[in-house]
């Protein structure tokens, strides 16, 4: 029995080299409820998504009812600190199952969690305000304590969103639209950095869609915050994934660096 | 030919002068007695006229909340977006969908019986007031720093608060056709001060931050130049504003009144109008409408009360 346990234990020793510190983990899209958009729209556009994914070989599981929250959360316990770079996407609204109503945790939730570890796991959001939460649950404080910073906000309706040059190369559907959400890269602080901004303002400060990054730990995602859009929100998103995704697998750790690294150099 | 001796001309010029400084005044004099008598008779009169721009505002203030509110006569009005319009705005939002006006489509003439309006939105000072008389708790409200400070506009996300704010002030919330025509007058214009926007003349921050001088929402009343033709302050931009008809995307497809509508009998949320001081040019425009589910838009409100008959 103590001469298998050995012979096991070698065994894994052996395989832990070849296998990626960072691998392609899973995506999860809620449409349970949704915020700013329809569920109906939400749908359709989760569909197109889910599409993509598994045309592309990318594990994902939709969950489309509001009874579903509990699943999320368990979803995310699971994959956070897997080694895999997982995906949660949402469409407006930030299930309670994740970050209690009313900032009543502000640190430490199972949301929080999963975007804190080096997996690199993601939270993309489309339509209202990031982490806003129905009826105003968190209100401004969601999105604040998720990055832990004080004064980040995320207003300014209409502004243009002009698609940048990585942007077109990540996301070939992605045009040119009138963001009601962007996100405030001048408002960014502490280890937060923009690792690509796919479509942004003018002057850079205002940007949608972004991918933000917490030193070597979790990403945000803002993918096309409209308010009653009918934009190609899911089409978008699965071409952001796949582009993360496949960047992962193909070399893990240092090629994420390099890729964004050389985008950071053509801008 | 009659001829005069230099002297007697210069008597002469002399008592013309006189005569004339004498009737100078007494011109000055009548004048300063027509500008006292209206004085008085408007320190008499519980209606106060004023001028904004080049019409005449009355104003009336009512005791419960000590709100100043202005005078909308009776009359038609323009309601919702032309097709003309639509091409215009295709151009000054060449981002955004062009469907996303059909909500606001077709335009139509509205007869509205008259009406005084809040010339501000409600405060917190008044929204406080009305918690401390009433014991009401309030479903969500954000007392809260930045937005509860006293001469801010009251942060009322529930629309039944509004409601019984306008209940407990002896008022009511306007429908959205009176909240129309006090913003943008009978013409027909986007925005409350006319056509061509003007992001001096509300509070927002027109995509860019802070850009108004205030990091979210404006004390009421702080850009005058942006007043609507009735007097009306902030009805664009600072809080999207709550108005007492249910939400019906296909509402003005489906032939509603024209004389007094009071929208749907039911609907997906209640309608919010005016934009917000995070919004710019497009959502503060007069004619824009959103309804369902109002998600993070930062909402307020103004009361109305009906005019009394004749006037």
């Amino acid at each position: 029995m103590r001469n298998i346990f050995l012979s096991l234990t070698l065994i894994a020793l052996l395989a832990l080299p070849l296998t990626p510190v960072f691998a392609a983990g899973e995506v999860a899209i809620y449409t349970g409820t949704t915020q700013w958009i329809g569920k109906a729209p939400a749908d359709e556009q989760a569909q197109i998504c889910v599409d993509m994914l598994n045309d592309a070989g990318i594990s994902n599981t939709w969950y489309d009812s509001d009874g579903d929250m509990d699943a999320v959360a368990g979803w995310m316990e699971d994959v956070t600190g897997d080694g895999g770079l997982d995906i949660c996407v949402l469409y407006g609204d930030f299930p309670p199952t994740l970050y209690p109503d009313n900032n009543a945790q502000p640190d430490g939730t199972i949301a929080e969690t999963f975007i804190e570890t080096t997996d690199g796991d993601v939270f993309i959001n489309h339509a209202d305000y990031m982490f806003w939460g129905l009826a105003g649950r968190n209100e401004e404080g969601g999105l604040q304590n998720m990055m832990d910073i004080d004064g980040i906000t995320m207003w300014d309706d209409n502004t243009n969103m002009v698609v940048t040059s990585e942007g077109a190369a990540i996301s070939p559907t992605l045009a040119d639209f009138a963001s009601d959400r962007p996100f405030h890269v001048d408002e960014l602080d502490g280890d937060w950095e923009v690792e690509v901004s796919l479509a942004q303002n003018d002057d850079g400060t205002r940007a949608d869609p972004i991918i933000v990054r917490d030193g070597n730990l979790g990403r945000l995602i803002p993918v096309i915050q409209t308010a009653n859009g009918d934009e190609e929100k899911g089409a978008v998103a699965a071409e952001i994934i796949i582009w993360l995704m496949s960047t992962v697998d193909v070399e893990p750790a240092g090629k994420l660096s390099t890729t964004w690294g050389d985008l950071k150099t053509v801008r | 030919m009659k001829t005069c001796l230099q002297t007697d001309c210069l008597i002469i010029r002399k008592y013309a002068f006189a005569e004339l400084r004498m009737k100078l005044t007494t011109i000055r004099i009548l004048f300063t007695l027509l500008i006292l008598s209206l004085l008085v008779f408007a320190c008499h009169d519980p209606i106060d006229p004023v001028l904004v721009g080049n019409l005449p505002i009355k104003t009336i203030t009512t005791p419960k909340d000590n709100a100043v509110m202005v005078y909308v006569p009776a009359g038609e009005f323009l309601m919702g977006t032309s097709d003309a319009e639509i091409e215009h705005y295709k151009e000054i939002f060449p981002l955004r969908d062009i469907a996303r006006y059909d909500n606001e489509r077709p335009q139509r003439t509205v007869y509205l019986d008259a009406f005084y309006i809040d010339k501000f939105e409600v405060t917190n000072q008044q929204f406080k007031q009305f918690l401390a008389e009433t014991g009401y708790e309030p479903k969500h409200y954000l007392d809260r720093l930045p937005y509860n400070v006293p001469n801010l506009p009251a942060t009322v996300l529930d629309w039944d608060d509004a409601v019984a704010y306008a209940n407990w002030a002896g008022k009511r919330l306007p429908t959205e056709a009176e909240w129309e025509k006090a913003a943008r007058g009978t013409d027909g214009r986007i925005w409350p001060w006319g056509n061509e926007w003007d992001d001096t003349k509300l509070s927002g921050n027109d995509g860019r931050g802070h850009r108004d001088g205030y990091r979210e929402t404006a004390p009421v009343g702080q850009f005058p130049q942006g007043a609507s033709p009735y007097g009306a302050h902030d009805m664009a931009g600072n809080l999207w504003e709550w108005v007492s008809d249910w939400y019906d995307p296909n509402y003005y497809r489906t032939s509603p009144p024209n004389i007094n509508p009071k929208g749907p009998e039911t609907g997906d949320g209640h309608v919010l109008k005016g934009g917000g001081w995070a919004e710019n040019l497009d959502f503060t425009r007069c004619a824009n409408r959103l309804g369902g589910e109002p998600g993070s838009l930062l909402r307020g409100f103004r009361c109305v009360i009906d005019a009394p008959l004749g006037e």
